[in-house]
């Protein structure tokens, strides 16, 4: 019988095994009675000898059951249900465990859920953990890929395969209505790198790899079933994709869900992949080639970087390329905030067991006479640490059931209120993983919470259960272990609230601060042109729209531009200055370019610092003009006056430079809710750029959302083949990029309070027990005229002094904390005194209140009953 | 009371005996008593009080195995059998038995 099957019966099947020794001793004494008959016994002598021999046959099957079954196995079980049954008895008790340490795993496991997602797990293509991005750097700022370099990764033998992709949202036709679909551009050995094989139909050709083929598409699982219903003579049909036809050549797999939310794949077009060196638009990812490994793949891209700037002195001097995996670098931007939600919430359940393993000492007290008569019965001191193991093991599965049925919904709330953009969010679940994780820290939760009780019970003096006095000698000690529990809580609470306070400060300096803009009355609505539509038809589009806008009633102006603000996202370019030597830092220093109509910093009421604005070029006119904004001007002006000096958007020995000269100085205008300062930025014409994203702001007199409507109806009639992206008021527009650190904030927040709360129920039944083992003494007192008052004070004084202790350690660990959320904070410094002070002062009221109930009681105290009751 | 005695004596060295006994070949606990007390000329009766403990925890210890069989007399009877670990433990058990018991031989001085 292997192990398992031997715990099995021994849970299971105990009625079964007992049948089976039944059995065995009937054979034996069967055959006993047989043999006796053969050697010439009467039937009646040969049973009574049989029997006679055989001995007491109950106490042979239970040494024999004894001896087959695991004895502490056997044990556990009956201490498990001998648990099940006193804890039915104290259901307050129960239900305070379970819920404390169900709703700290449900938010633990929740957020568990969410930053595996988001950080850990790995993306669903095969051998995931051989794909690297490729970060690409230059002087160590941060640069896209192109197709020149790619050519040259690809060419490293350290990878297997590698490719570059962009995402592009185009407009379905012919299909019904015209819909938005999210397609993956790519270009080189896409779907080698990845690991994906269409699941019916062919992969690209070479030729269409290069985008010079006949145009083709891939169709992921997902799109084929809602377009085609899933059928195969979809092959031999074409779709139009950004107004052109495109052949379907194939359908991915279904289990290929990277980027979730793809709809088709599709080669860069020629022209895209003909971009110059310069250029920074691709994502690079490599398969490692199966003898490579990270570190010498890593060694071979450095060797072939350093070549790359020697042959590429313009555009590759400074390069630098650093390996990533790839399920790294798709968490990158999520780690901070995630990480930060998980110890916070981690934190909130140490709060939650150091309740229960408070809540399980008062059960260890009540259950010492009990353990004493048992330890004086002959219970092994083992048995009684399994007995109470049992009651903290029973309360441990409970909650973490509990925690995992919230966690269905947790998850569910949290991936509603986060950021839709973060590229994983929709894969995080409460998986198997989730799951195993939840059990585990159960686990840990329970061993901690059961620890205390149980070395206390190992411990149970045995005179207890002979004195009459029902105050055990213990009482003190166990009341001290108690308030070190409460000290424990209260220092962990104040750490979360002061963490809380800080992201909360965060939160709201980063909403007052100055946006540069003015952004009521203003109506938003974004359309995007595919990237490769002609320049000609964009700008015809906009000066339509844009006369169209402006002719709606309740209209002041209406303008456009290649982003709003505080959406965050940028193109960037270093500059050079005409007839002036940059510093290497500013000559290298990203520089925000924008394309914006002429009044678009003024119809959004940007304020123009010197100069004048930008004005719609007439036919011939070939003069281009820039604004540049204050960050600019003072950076690269410093103190010289910039209007009629001319720059040019790239590196002064990057090919002949085409100039554009400064108009004016506009105010800072805020384009990212994270960002903590303004970024330099120079404003174009619009048609000066190529960006067929286009952005229109609509300034109204009145409510911009009643002209919603008809602002999309304009929109929409220009151009029928399209899709019109949102159409939204700008301030509803801004509160979405606050979303993230509102998020984060509230989390905090809301973790905070929890354990706040479950620290003050901590501190309220260390005080109240006291109270409670001390009402004899305090009656004595009183008869013998003690001060009242002076016995509240009293009380309230212990609280505050257990909550003085607590706050010197949890204003310590908060500062500490607080440097690890450095980098998440805005316009506070970790350690704000502020924040400290305000926390410190809430915890002080809490736990003044959560003492004053008990003290109050003290106080009450009725000498003449409580001598009487004895 | 000599019985008990006797049986003590024979608490010790029941497991070899039994590992002994089931080398040859599976046997019911019945035959095992049996076949005990034939082989020690009717002298070592093992008591089933101490039999059937004896034999659970040697399966437990995973010495032996046991499974329901037939007997000749087509009656259902648990059957017990050797384990590798239970033929080693043979090995190493005998070796010491007659360690001990020529130890004990010599002081006695029959050696």
């Amino acid at each position: 019988m292997s192990w398992i099957d031997r715990t099995w019966n021994a849970l299971f099947r105990r009625d079964a095994h007992a049948d089976d020794l039944s059995a065995e001793m009937q054979f034996h004494i069967d055959q006993a009675i047989e043999d006796g008959v053969e050697r010439g016994l009467s039937l009646k002598e040969a049973r009574a000898q049989a029997a006679r021999r055989f001995g007491a046959r109950t106490r042979i099957t239970e040494e024999t059951r004894d001896a087959s079954v695991t004895p502490w196995l056997d044990r556990f079980v009956r201490d498990l249900r001998f648990a099940v049954r006193g804890l039915s008895k104290r259901p307050g008790l129960f239900w305070t465990g379970v819920c404390s340490l169900g709703l700290g795993i449900g938010a633990a496991a929740s957020v568990f859920s969410v930053a595996d997602g988001l950080l850990w797990k790995p993306v669903p293509l095969p051998e995931s953990d051989r794909l690297m991005t490729i970060r690409e750097a230059i002087n160590g700022e941060k640069h896209g890929g192109n197709p020149p370099r790619l050519t040259d990764w690809a060419s490293v033998t350290a990878f297997s395969a590698a490719t570059g992709f962009y995402g592009e949202g185009l407009t379905l036709l012919g299909r019904g209505a015209p819909v938005r679909i999210e397609a993956l551009r790519v270009m080189g050995d896409a779907m080698e790198t990845l690991g994906v094989q269409p699941q019916i139909g062919r992969s690209f050709t070479a030729e269409e790899k290069r985008g010079t083929g006949e145009p083709v598409v891939l169709l992921t699982h997902r799109f084929w079933q809602r377009q085609f219903d899933g059928d195969r003579r979809a092959l031999s049909q074409a779709i139009n994709v950004g107004g052109r036809m495109h052949s379907i050549v194939g359908v991915l797999p279904e289990a290929f869900r990277y980027p979730p939310d793809l709809d088709v794949v599709m080669p860069a077009p020629a022209d895209t992949q003909a971009s110059p060196r310069s250029s920074g638009f691709l994502y690079v990812v490599a398969r490692l080639a199966p003898d490579a490994t990270i570190a010498s793949a890593q060694a071979a891209i450095d060797a072939k970087a350093a070549r790359m700037t020697q042959d590429n002195p313009a555009t590759d001097k400074g390069l630098r390329a650093t390996l990533v995996p790839l399920v790294e670098d798709q968490g990158d931007e999520a780690r901070k905030p995630v990480l930060a939600a998980l110890g916070t919430v981690l934190a909130m359940l140490l709060v939650a067991c150091v309740n229960i393993a408070s809540l399980l000492l008062v059960r260890a007290a009540e259950r010492e006479r009990e353990s004493a008569i048992r330890v004086s019965l002959g219970a092994s001191r083992g048995s009684l640490v399994s007995m109470y193991a049992a009651e903290s093991l029973v309360i441990a599965i409970s909650g973490c059931t509990l925690g995992l049925l919230l966690a269905l919904f947790g998850v569910d709330a949290l991936k509603a209120v986060m950021p839709a953009d973060l590229s994983r969010l929709a894969e995080a679940q409460v998986d198997e993983r989730s799951v195993a994780f939840s059990i585990g820290l159960t686990l840990v939760c329970a061993i901690g919470f059961a620890i205390a009780p149980a070395l206390r019970a190992a411990r149970t003096p045995i005179d207890l259960a002979l004195r009459s006095d029902a105050r055990s000698t213990g009482s003190a000690a166990k009341l001290r272990s108690r308030t070190a529990l409460a000290v424990v809580q209260i220092a962990l609470s104040t750490m979360l609230v002061c963490c809380a306070a800080l992201m909360g400060r965060s939160l709201a300096n980063m909403r007052t601060a100055p946006l540069g803009f003015a952004p009521h009355h203003l109506l938003t609505a974004s359309m995007n042109f595919p990237w490769d539509t002609d320049s000609n038809r964009i700008h015809r589009f906009v000066e339509d729209a844009l006369t169209q806008l402006r002719a709606l009633p309740g209209v002041r102006d209406a303008a456009v531009v290649d982003r709003f603000p505080l959406g965050g996202g940028t193109q960037t370019r270093p500059i050079t200055i005409r007839g002036r030597e940059l510093s290497p830092a500013l000559a290298n220093k990203p520089v925000g370019v924008r394309g914006a109509s002429p009044n678009y910093l003024s119809s959004i009421g940007a304020p123009l610092l010197r100069g004048e604005w930008l004005r719609q070029r007439s036919q011939g006119d070939t003069a281009r003009k820039v604004v540049i904004n204050r960050t600019l001007a003072n950076l690269y002006f410093a103190g010289a006056d910039p209007i009629g000096q001319s720059i040019h958007f790239g590196k002064a020995d990057g090919g002949e430079p085409r100039w554009f000269e400064i108009a004016g100085v506009a105010g800072d205008v805020r384009q990212s809710a994270i960002q903590r300062e303004d970024p330099p930025e120079a404003w174009v014409l619009l048609s000066d750029v190529y960006w067929p994203m286009l952005s229109f702001t609509v300034n109204t007199n009145g409510d911009p959302l009643a002209l919603a409507n008809a602002a999309r109806a304009a929109l929409q009639r220009l151009a029928p083949e399209q899709v019109i992206g949102e159409v939204s008021v700008m301030t509803e527009r801004m509160s979405k990029s606050y979303r993230e650190p509102e998020v984060l904030a509230y989390l905090f927040g809301g973790f905070a309070l929890a354990a706040l709360l479950l620290a003050a129920i901590g501190l309220y039944g260390v005080l109240a027990s006291d109270v409670t083992q001390r009402t004899r003494e305090i009656g004595i007192r009183l008869a013998l005229g003690a001060d009242r008052s002076a016995l509240l004070r009293r009380f309230v004084w212990q609280g505050v002094r257990v909550t003085a202790i607590a706050l010197a350690i949890g204003l310590g660990l908060a500062v500490a904390a607080s440097r690890l959320l450095e980098s998440l904070l805005y316009g506070v410094s970790s350690g704000d005194l502020p924040s400290l002070a305000g926390s410190a002062s809430i915890l002080l009221i809490v736990a003044c209140a959560a003492s004053l109930i008990p003290a109050r009681r003290a106080a009450r105290v009725d000498p003449a009953i409580t001598l009487r009751h004895e | 009371m000599g019985q008990t005695k006797r049986s003590d004596v024979l608490q010790g060295t029941l497991t070899l005996l039994v590992l002994k006994i089931l080398e040859a070949e599976p046997l019911h606990g019945y035959a095992i008593t049996q076949r005990i007390l034939e082989r020690s000329g009717e002298f070592l009766r093992v008591e089933e009080g101490s039999l059937y403990p004896a034999l659970h925890r040697m399966e437990q210890e995973n010495l032996i195995k046991a499974e329901w069989r037939l007997t000749a007399t087509n009656r259902r009877a648990r059957f017990y059998s050797l384990t590798a670990a239970g033929r080693k433990q043979l090995k190493t058990e005998t070796e010491n038995w007659l360690q001990l018991s020529s130890a004990v031989a010599q002081v006695l001085g029959v050696a």
